[in-house]
């Protein structure tokens, strides 16, 4: 079956040299970073797992975003992003190193959780929902969530692999039977892991919209984060002709509505709580606005939601690479102070204290996700190009 | 172009639009049913339909000359089959907007034959829940005054604007508004096809005042064209915020089982739910009485049956949610309230709504159900039985019990409550078969485009577009 | 007299004798879109520029060809998105926190939060209709006039003709020389048509 390894004149291959630079460089970041949290575990030991928490948090919500998007694509039989659905793919395969990099939230269930502590057995709420919240049931649950995701995230990507060779459609049929069960499966172990991770920072409280309000900020950390490799990739030569002003302008439109909706859950959560006022649900943002921390309520409204929906809401804009290149990183910090916001106030309830380990571990994490994303663009096409869809997305065009 | 069946694309693409039809096909079809008589099955349709509508106006009509007593709602359940129906009524309503809103938006070109009866759909289910929160008023002459901000010197007063009632009078209000002119925007070109197809020149004159002139100039096409991306993208956000809102009517009190986060996107979700189970239902119907095979083809019924399975999962998803919160909480009012959901004197409407809304749609992971137009015609009926069910187990089991049990109470529906409910039915039914018969049930213009791009590009490989 | 001060005004009917008489164009039929762009295409290429598409569905690449711009719709959509959000805002604020000020469950007279759901459908509701109302007004219709509807057969640009307009405006309109034109760019049935 005739199908396309080039087009025109794109390689999609990256070059030798400038892999193994960019390679080198999350080495030397990820060696920097470990050895540097290393000795902050030392000096700080709580500082550490909550800084490691926020970083854990992020990273796996990004992938978990691309695993969720990728599976997206093949339910709906998505054509518009076949050229950008290999990066996402890769994105994806770094699910499974969620195994070892959770066990220093593990190590520190000490440390986070007020519910592992020897008091919660004589607090009348915390005590009723021990059965849930303790040690054990705890890894376990994190663990089989882990191991779920990445059998969903290794077989995709490698029906996608194999597809490269084949050009079979029996891949992109395939491809579609995993997703559909995989798609009921990540709602329901990610939301359980939002409520594990983060929620059961402040036993007492709880919110059914959690589950939902982490899928959504996952999902627009994971938009910016492919906005950002898709330009950055574009900016040093690659993809110029596979992915157009067509295809990232698409890609600014998810951004736009995954921000529009992220606002939406979150301003639904917080209505109904402000609304129904009753300090066994409130205690949460009391806090949360407390001191110093009050300037994350403007920098959220601002800058997570209203920011980014009026100037990504004209077309031209949407258009504009360099608008959009400035919004994937605007937005991957935002969604980095979202979470920062939801964990961090557990241990410096007074206000923002900002420590040098909060960005060491987001490097540390982050080079070791980027170590596995970039692995797989390793002498492998950055396009899936044996799938039937690749012709369609290359002549694609906006209405 | 060699033997279609093996070219892959092909097979990722099926035509949408069968059995060889040109442009003027099209025209003659989807006119035809407007220009020629009624078939036999549409009058006895009509037949069971007017005499419920009828019913319905007998039952308001009692009820207005009566009072609200007439009805169950009772203390402590002040809200019974009213608003159930209410908010049953306005989830149906939501397909019409999903399908010609966000699934344009998402280029999902299958939309393209069920958009203009699914809006349709919308318009009269909307009419159908405007009157449960009309006729509550008692005296729904003066609603105006009590709904609506209007200046007036009897009452000097003003509505109370941080209640969730006023809310959702501006969501459903707005609601309808820009779904009819979504509706009508979307008729014009084809009432300028029967305009000029007219022979009589009482259709000429009302097809041509209602086409409004329309002579589909490029210009025309231009504004045209932006005015419906424009209305798609004002709609989705919309639908969004109606049955969120609607949500928040329950879920800013405090009452367990009401008061929840996950409301929003959770009856969002549960009304796409119910109203892809009602158009299919109601295409079933309409492709069987006029025969509209090449246009409402397996792989629109199909795609509608999976909406229907990814929509079921979710709101699945949200009553696990609900109550492992709820025992989770460990507030002890949740989780009686949970507990008396399934085990209560309720407990039949409880495992109702879980047999239709969560197990029912199960059967469309197997491409024989999905595919089979009796499985699901029926299986659609489950889905909007149980849909029925959850509102009314929402509202009925959080009411009945709630903090003192000295207070606690029952809910049953009298005959009026009934009637007016089959009468809602009537009046549904009697203005979609008055659509069917007098307005293009199918989209003319855009089917049209479609058939060009599969004409264009018979592998598949449409120009512009291609899916989502 | 008064028909000399109608007719400076332009009012239809009253246009100026001269106007009257003027033909409106030369309208040739195609059989499919695609003949109909390769006839825009070729007449651009002759010098032609004021030119009318007509067609049952929108064809893409006929904007392109006729070189017309991208619609303003949008921006005045969003005017009237802000002045939705801002009349909801004063609405809220005026009625329930200046002329009629009643505590109700506790809340605060005026609040951002309750009212954010109102913000948002009068946003949609002005939306709405500035996006109908301004289609309706870009495409000047209502229009029950219009000499298109001269032509013999302006009803296949409403089933499955593709319709192709040279105006009489046009600086290089000689309508022999159009209808000659359109012919050759292979039109079924070319007419002049009377304005």
């Amino acid at each position: 079956m005739a199908h396309h390894r080039e087009h025109a004149s794109e390689t999609y291959f990256l070059q030798a040299e400038a892999w193994s630079a960019v390679r080198n460089s999350l080495a030397l970041i990820a060696l920097v970073s470990w050895l540097a949290l290393a000795a902050g575990y030392a000096l700080d030991r709580q500082q550490f797992h909550f800084s490691y928490l926020v970083a854990f948090a992020f990273f796996a919500s990004v992938s978990l975003g691309a695993l969720f998007f990728v599976m997206l694509q093949h339910l709906t039989g998505s054509a518009w992003s076949v050229t950008v659905r290999r990066l996402m793919e890769n994105m994806m395969r770094a699910v499974p190193l969620a195994f070892l990099l959770v066990l220093p939230v593990f190590l520190g269930v000490h440390s986070l959780y007020e519910w592992s502590h020897a008091e919660a057995a004589k607090d009348p709420v915390l005590s009723a929902k021990l059965g849930y919240l303790n040690e054990k049931w705890f890894m376990l649950r994190g663990l089989i969530a882990i191991a779920l995701w990445s059998l969903f995230a290794l077989r995709l990507y490698a029906i996608s692999r194999r597809q490269d060779d084949s050009g079979s459609i029996e891949h992109t049929r395939a491809a579609a039977k995993w997703s559909a069960p995989g798609t009921v499966v990540l709602f329901l172990t990610a939301s359980m892991a939002a409520f594990d991770w983060i929620m059961s920072l402040e036993p007492h409280w709880f919110s059914t919209m959690y589950g939902v309000y982490f899928l959504a900020g996952g999902a627009v950390g994971f938009m910016a984060v492919l906005i950002a490799v898709v330009l950055g990739l574009r900016s040093a030569g690659y993809l110029t002709q596979s992915v157009r002003e067509e295809h990232y302008h698409d890609l600014g439109k998810w951004l736009f509505a995954l921000t529009t909706f992220w606002a939406y859950v979150t301003f639904s959560q917080y209505m109904l709580i402000w609304y129904g006022n009753l300090p066994e649900e409130t205690f949460w943002f009391h806090k949360r606005l407390q001191g110093s921390w009050a300037a994350f309520g403007p920098i959220l409204v601002i800058g997570h939601f209203l920011l980014p929906f009026f100037t990504l809401l004209p077309r031209a804009n949407k258009r504009n690479i360099k608008l959009l290149g400035f919004f994937a990183g605007w937005m991957t910090l935002m969604h980095f102070c979202d979470l920062y916001w939801q964990i961090m106030p557990v241990l410096h309830t007074k206000g923002v204290a900002l420590h040098w380990m909060d960005a060491a571990a987001w490097l540390a994490v982050g080079s070791a996700y980027g170590l596995v994303f970039w692995q797989g663009l390793k002498e492998k096409p950055l396009v899936p190009v044996g799938d039937p869809r690749l012709e369609q997305c290359l002549a694609f065009h906006n209405v | 172009m060699a033997d279609l069946a093996i070219d892959p694309r092909m097979e990722l693409n099926p035509p949408l639009v069968q059995g060889g039809m040109t442009y003027s096909d099209v025209t003659d079809k989807i006119s035809s049913i407007v220009e020629g008589k009624a078939p036999k099955q549409w009058w006895i349709a009509m037949a069971v339909a007017v005499p419920l509508a009828l019913l319905l106006f007998a039952c308001l009509g009692y009820l207005v000359t009566t009072g609200i007593g007439v009805w169950g709602n009772n203390s402590p359940v002040g809200w019974g089959w009213d608003i159930t129906n209410f908010v049953w009524w306005i989830g149906i309503g939501h397909a019409g907007t999903l399908i010609s809103a966000i699934l344009f938006l998402f280029r999902q070109k299958w939309r393209t034959s069920i958009n203009r009866a699914a809006e349709a759909m919308t318009l009269f289910a909307v009419a159908c829940a405007a009157i449960y929160p009309l006729f509550h008023t008692g005296r729904p002459w003066r609603a105006a005054y009590w709904l609506f901000p209007l200046p007036n010197e009897l009452l000097h007063m003003w509505q109370n604007f941080r209640s969730p009632l006023m809310w959702d009078v501006f969501a459903v209000s707005t609601y309808g508004t820009v779904s009819a002119l979504f509706w009508y925007v979307g008729l014009i070109p084809d009432l300028a096809t029967l305009r000029d197809r007219s022979t009589t020149p009482i259709r000429k004159t009302i097809y041509g005042l209602l086409s409004l002139g329309w002579r589909g100039s490029a210009t025309q096409w231009r504004h045209y064209e932006l005015a419906y991306l424009l209305l798609a993208g004002l709609s989705t956000p919309l639908v969004l915020s109606v049955h969120s809102i609607v949500s928040f009517d329950f879920a800013t009190s405090l009452l367990p089982g009401w008061h929840t986060t996950i409301f929003p996107p959770y009856f969002v979700a549960g009304a796409v739910f119910s109203g892809f189970a009602m158009v299919v239902t109601l295409m079933t119907l309409a492709r069987w009485i006029y025969g509209l095979e090449n246009l409402i083809t397996m792989k629109h019924l199909e795609n509608m049956c999976k909406v229907m399975l990814a929509t079921g999962m979710i709101v699945g998803f949200a009553y696990g949610t609900e109550f492992f919160i709820a025992w989770y909480s460990a507030n002890q009012y949740e989780r009686f309230i949970f507990l008396n959901r399934a085990f209560g004197p309720y407990w039949w409407a409880y495992w109702s709504m879980i047999a239709c809304n969560v197990i029912a749609p199960q059967f469309f992971w197997f491409k024989k159900f999905r595919t089979s137009i009796p499985a699901m015609f029926i299986l659609s009926i489950f889905i909007n039985i149980g849909m029925w069910f959850e509102r009314f187990v929402i509202i009925a089991t959080s009411l009945h019990r709630d903090f003192l049990p000295s207070s606690w109470g029952y809910f049953s529906p009298t005959w009026v409550d009934i009637g007016t409910y089959l009468g809602t039915f009537g009046l549904f039914l009697t203005l979609f078969l008055l659509f069917l018969r007098f307005l293009p049930a199918i989209a003319i213009s855009e089917v049209k485009g479609v058939l060009h791009q599969q004409v264009s590009a018979p592998h598949g490989v449409p120009a512009h577009g291609g899916s989502h | 007299m008064l028909e000399a001060v109608l007719s400076k005004l332009g009012l239809p009917g009253y246009e100026p004798e001269a106007a009257r008489q003027k033909v409106f164009g030369v309208i040739g039929d195609f059989d499919t879109p695609e003949d109909l762009l390769r006839a825009i295409r070729t007449a651009r290429a002759a010098g032609y520029t004021r030119m009318e598409a007509f067609s049952p569905f929108p064809v893409h690449g006929v904007d392109e060809a006729l070189g017309a711009r991208r619609s303003p719709l949008g921006r005045i959509v969003i005017v009237f998105a802000l002045l939705g959000l801002a009349g909801a805002v004063l609405l809220q604020w005026w009625t329930g926190a200046v002329d009629y000020k009643l505590i109700v469950a506790g809340k605060p007279l005026f609040a951002l939060e309750p009212s954010v759901p109102i913000m948002f459908e009068l946003a949609v509701l002005l939306s709405a209709f500035a996006a109908v109302l301004g289609m309706f007004h870009l495409n000047r219709i209502p229009t029950y006039y219009h000499p298109f509807f001269n032509y013999s057969r302006h009803a296949g640009a409403s089933n499955d003709r593709f319709l192709l307009a040279i105006d009489a405006q046009d600086p290089k309109f000689q309508a022999e020389d159009a209808v000659r034109f359109l012919d050759s760019c292979g039109s079924r049935h070319t007419e002049v048509v009377e304005a």
